[in-house]
């Protein structure tokens, strides 16, 4: 079935006036990002390749900042780590957003709508706030140390609940949920239960079902999601700093240090330059999965 | 079938249970540091220690008397507004064409239009920086006055580019799933372009374009990286706190987060239940 | 299309003049039918192209009793600002700096002219000075100025060149601070916070100043500790090594190390005496040491920009932060130190003495205060790699 819906996008043909029509729709978006970040974006890595003199930019052509990130190993360090806690907390939420989303999309009929905008609420409750209650929840005196002490599973405070790589992906994958929860839920919830009735009928039981059937059509749900989750994640140093143990720094820490701190933009732009590398070989695979349109061009 | 029982058919009746149950236990997850947040609103100490020591209502006595407060939660709100409405046009439009058209450089616009949110904030907040720097005109000069309310650009102009990315994948993943087979059909049947979009395309995508929106409204409402480095006099609430910080999370912060949650948990929940099924659209899934 | 008594502003009317309409007119024009739906929904299309550059912007439009500060959250609060503010029939805005480096960037984003007054701690000041962002002080126009401690009058980091820059109202020094129940020897060294006995109890303030503090422990001891050459700072990033592993938390906020003594997270650390005093309200038995190499110590001061576009505004409102409202007010509410003799003799004995203030020549002797450092970006580069790597 997945596959007679993807070849019959590919019989798509052109017709007279689509391009334009479609030139006419793509133009705000494009010029929106054209203006407002591609060019901010050229501007800022174009400092990648000048230096920095006290508080002048020099603006001659150097490689000089590249050469800094290749041969300081905290710079691959940091983004290695940056980029295995991201894909972590991507993973996690795939897994705890689909029980959910499949729920919510499939098995609730009453009050649905209420049930998914409470996925998103708890985020509007302000993220700093939120990240020193995990701290309050996790601490060695903190409200979990004190449960697991009080049922007798523990009976020393675990010091590894905060301060930690573990603390710092349970606060990420909290924070970031319902991120994967929303897109997950609008492609499971258009699912048709014909293409799920059949595969019963077929003798196919639940997990068969859920694999063969559900798992392939709600991709592109579980690609959008992921996209935000894993750059979000990425992006982010609040949470390395509040809650990740000494030493978890991510690499927004280091690139926003760079730019405040050192006040070197030079070097911060250069360190632009792998996750772009890294977001252009995501975007490649998530492409192939459908997550921004049709991949037939 | 516009009416499905609950719970499906007898034989997969346990995957409904194991599902509501595993659901239950993720809302735990997600709400368990809002408890935390909401408890810790009427500890009657600065800090926060756990077991809490005494309670007392005065943190929500200083927050009303609180315009700074105010005035920050006002602007995260309208930003937030602004922000999920524009991108909801903009991100739309956009998946619209990338997903029903072909044009020239495709890959590269398809590129270009995802990459806000997919390089750290950081990157968007400093390139903005860098960009509004090529003017004269400070950063804290780019408010508009409207109607008594101000408007910072650089930062509504740095909420609508993150936002548009989140609309615009929520929507191309959900128009992907769609047989492009039923716009053709509306159109054999002499539809419009606009007429098919509106009585078919549309319907079927709302609820993307719904959830798209909200979360972006939720990115923009709690955004602090990228605000950090584009904000101008005004502060948005989580810029607010995370100023404050530096004298320790005061409970009047958590009396201010409570509030937010209070009024936006009754606004959803009469909202929703006003108007019903806001998600729900009667495409092929309920046929 | 045009009848003869609607305005039609679009046409006819340059952007620059168009910006000039009130939106809300235009509405109540539209309301009362004197312009179509259609001319409406141009204006305000227009508002969205105009925007660049127009005169709807804030600038301008500024009245003449505003100040906008970019400051330390705390240093404008209503409590006591509002004095000010009633007494002048005057506004003071604030933006929030979220380090030294966030005001620096903000400020040279605007040429120093974004914002009227800032509030600079002593790593800032000079790079304000050296960009031209901030202009020199007239201290004949503060009459509180002559009641400063003679200390904090002239300091090496808001006077360059004969010139004084910045009118000096808070500090306080870094000190050692240990819980008494579990640490019952006192400290006497910065080394304590390298001692493998307390194990993943040590927490430091996370920021490359602190270099400055760990370079207090190299043998032979840096002449500068705020200007190191490059094998001075290898010495730095070995020690900042040897100590991660035995690090639980570096801490980022005065009010967060407070939590973490209430919370029984650490028991050793560097800190600020207001958050010793925030720990102790909150039920840790803390006390602080001023280890025998001696302590750095950060001090606040109001600058003037180079493009402040109300400089006797700005005075009068420097003045009243170092008469006794404003001092009191930073004081109670910030818990810091203040700058202004009379207003300390004011003080009770005991809050005196906790926050150092009681006998300031001898206290003041033993603090290295902070200054630029030139090289911050190398400086960045050693605590990352100690600290991050």
């Amino acid at each position: 079935m997945a596959t007679t819906v993807a070849e019959s996008k590919l019989t798509d043909q052109p017709q007279p006036g689509q391009m334009l029509r479609g030139i006419a729709l793509l133009a705000p978006p494009v010029v929106w990002m054209l203006v407002f970040y591609l060019i901010p974006l050229v501007i800022l890595l174009v400092y990648a390749f000048w230096s920095v003199d006290y508080l002048t930019v020099v603006r001659e052509l150097t490689l000089e900042n590249f050469k800094t990130i290749v041969t300081n190993d905290l710079y691959p360090r940091v983004i290695l780590r940056t980029i295995a806690i991201a894909a972590i907390v991507t993973s996690i939420d795939i897994a705890l957003a689909f029980p959910i989303a499949y729920f919510l999309a499939r098995k609730v009929t009453k009050h649905r709508e209420l049930l998914l905008m409470l996925v998103i609420f708890p985020l509007w409750s302000s993220y700093l706030v939120r990240a020193f209650a995990w701290r309050t929840i996790l601490g060695t005196n903190g409200i979990l140390n004190s449960f697991l002490q009080w049922a007798h599973i523990t009976d020393q405070p675990l010091t590894f609940l905060l301060f930690s790589k573990e603390a710092m992906v349970l606060t990420f994958s909290q924070v970031w949920l319902p991120f994967m929860i929303l897109p997950l839920y609008t492609v499971l919830d258009q699912l048709p239960k014909s293409l799920l009735e059949a595969a019963a009928d077929l003798g196919g039981n639940g997990w068969q079902t859920f694999r063969r059937v559900v798992l392939p059509l709600a991709l592109p749900g579980v690609v959008a999601g992921s996209l935000s989750v894993f750059s979000l994640t990425m992006g982010d140093y609040i949470t390395p700093t509040l809650i990740g143990g000494p030493g978890d720094q991510l690499i927004g820490k280091i690139i926003a240090d760079n730019f405040g701190t050192a006040n070197n933009w030079p070097l911060g732009a250069a360190l632009v330059f792998p996750l772009l590398l890294v977001i252009f070989t995501m975007l490649v695979v998530a492409n192939r999965f459908g997550a921004l349109g049709r991949s037939s061009v | 079938m516009s009416t499905p029982t609950a719970i499906a058919k007898p034989p997969r009746d346990w995957s409904a249970w194991a599902l509501g149950f595993a659901s239950l236990l993720i809302y735990a997850f997600l709400y368990l540091p809002i408890i935390v947040v909401v408890l810790y609103s009427f500890s009657a100490t600065k800090v926060n220690a756990w077991p809490i020591q005494g309670y007392t209502l005065d943190w929500y006595r200083e927050l009303r008397g609180d315009t700074e407060i105010r005035n920050a939660i006002g602007l995260s709100v309208r930003l937030g507004l602004v922000a999920a409405l524009s991108s909801l046009v903009l991100g739309t439009l956009g998946a619209l064409a990338l997903d029903r058209y072909r044009f020239p450089f495709k890959p590269g616009i398809r590129f270009l239009i995802v990459l806000p949110i997919t390089l750290p904030g950081i990157v968007t907040g400093i390139a903005l920086l860098a960009f509004f720097s090529l003017t004269d005109r400070p950063l804290a000069q780019w408010t508009i006055q409207l109607f008594g309310l101000s408007f910072p650009i650089p930062l509504i102009v740095a909420h609508i580019t993150f936002s548009i990315t989140l609309v615009l994948s929520t929507v191309a993943a959900r128009l992907f799933q769609l047989p492009s087979s039923l716009g053709e059909a509306s159109a054999d049947l002499g539809a419009t372009p606009w007429r098919t979009f509106r009585r078919v395309t549309l319907p079927l995508i709302f609820p993307a374009m719904l959830s798209g929106a909200i979360l972006a409204f939720t990115l923009s409402f709690d955004e602090v990286v990228v605000s950090l480095f584009l904000k101008g006099r005004d502060n948005t609430l989580p810029l607010l706190i995370w100023g404050r910080l530096r004298l320790g999370l005061s409970p009047e912060i958590n009396a201010a987060a409570t509030v937010i949650t209070a009024v936006s948990l009754v606004g959803i929940v009469t909202s929703t239940v006003l108007l019903g099924r806001t998600f729900r659209s009667g495409g092929p899934g309920n046929e | 299309m045009q009848s003869d008594h609607t305005i039609d502003p679009f046409r006819t009317v340059s952007v620059d003049e168009l910006t000039q309409l009130d939106p809300a007119e235009v509405w109540s024009q539209y309301r009362s039918g004197r312009i179509s739906r259609r001319d409406l929904t141009k204006f305000f299309g227009a508002i969205g192209l105009a925007a660049m550059g127009s005169k709807l912007l804030g600038g301008q439009a500024l009245a003449a009793t505003e100040l906008n500060a970019i400051v330390w959250e705390g240093y404008t609060a209503e409590a006591f600002a509002k004095k000010w503010e009633d007494a002048n029939d005057a506004k003071i805005n604030s933006t929030f700096m979220a380090s030294s480096d966030d005001a620096f960037a903000q400020l040279q984003a605007g040429g120093g002219s974004n914002f009227d007054l800032v509030t600079a701690s002593n790593d800032l000041t000079q790079r304000l000075v050296d960009a031209k962002l901030v202009q020199e002080i007239d201290t004949s126009k503060l009459s509180n100025f002559p009641d400063l401690v003679e200390q904090f009058q002239k300091p090496p980091y808001i006077y360059f060149d004969d010139k004084l820059y910045g009118a000096n109202f808070a500090w306080g020094p870094t000190v050692l601070l240990y819980n008494t129940e579990t640490i019952t020897t006192a400290p006497t060294s910065w080394n304590a916070l390298l001692d493998e006995q307390y194990s993943g109890r040590i927490a430091t303030w996370n920021a490359p100043i602190q270099i400055a503090q760990y370079a207090l422990l190299l043998d032979p001891r840096p002449d500068d500790i705020y200007v190191l050459d490059d094998d001075q700072l290898a010495g730095v990033k070995d020690l900042l090594v040897k100590q991660r592993p035995l690090i639980r938390a570096y801490w980022n906020f005065g009010g967060e190390l407070a939590e973490l003594y209430v919370n029984g997270e650490i028991d050793i650390s560097d800190a600020w005496p207001y958050a010793t005093l925030q720990a102790q309200e909150g039920g840790a038995t803390v006390a602080e040491v001023w280890p025998e190499e001696g302590v750095t110590g950060w001090s606040d001061s109001w600058m003037i920009t180079s493009g402040a576009q109300n400089v006797d505004l700005c005075y009068s409102w420097i003045d009243f932060m170092l008469g006794p409202d404003g001092q009191m007010g930073v004081l109670e509410g910030n818990k810091y130190a203040i700058t202004n003799q009379k207003v300390i003799d004011s003080l009770p004995e005991d809050l005196r003495a906790s926050l150092y203030m009681d006998n300031i020549a001898e206290w003041y002797d033993k603090i290295l205060m902070w200054k630029n450092v030139p090289n911050m970006d190398k400086w960045l580069q050693v605590w990352q790699e100690a600290t991050a790597s």
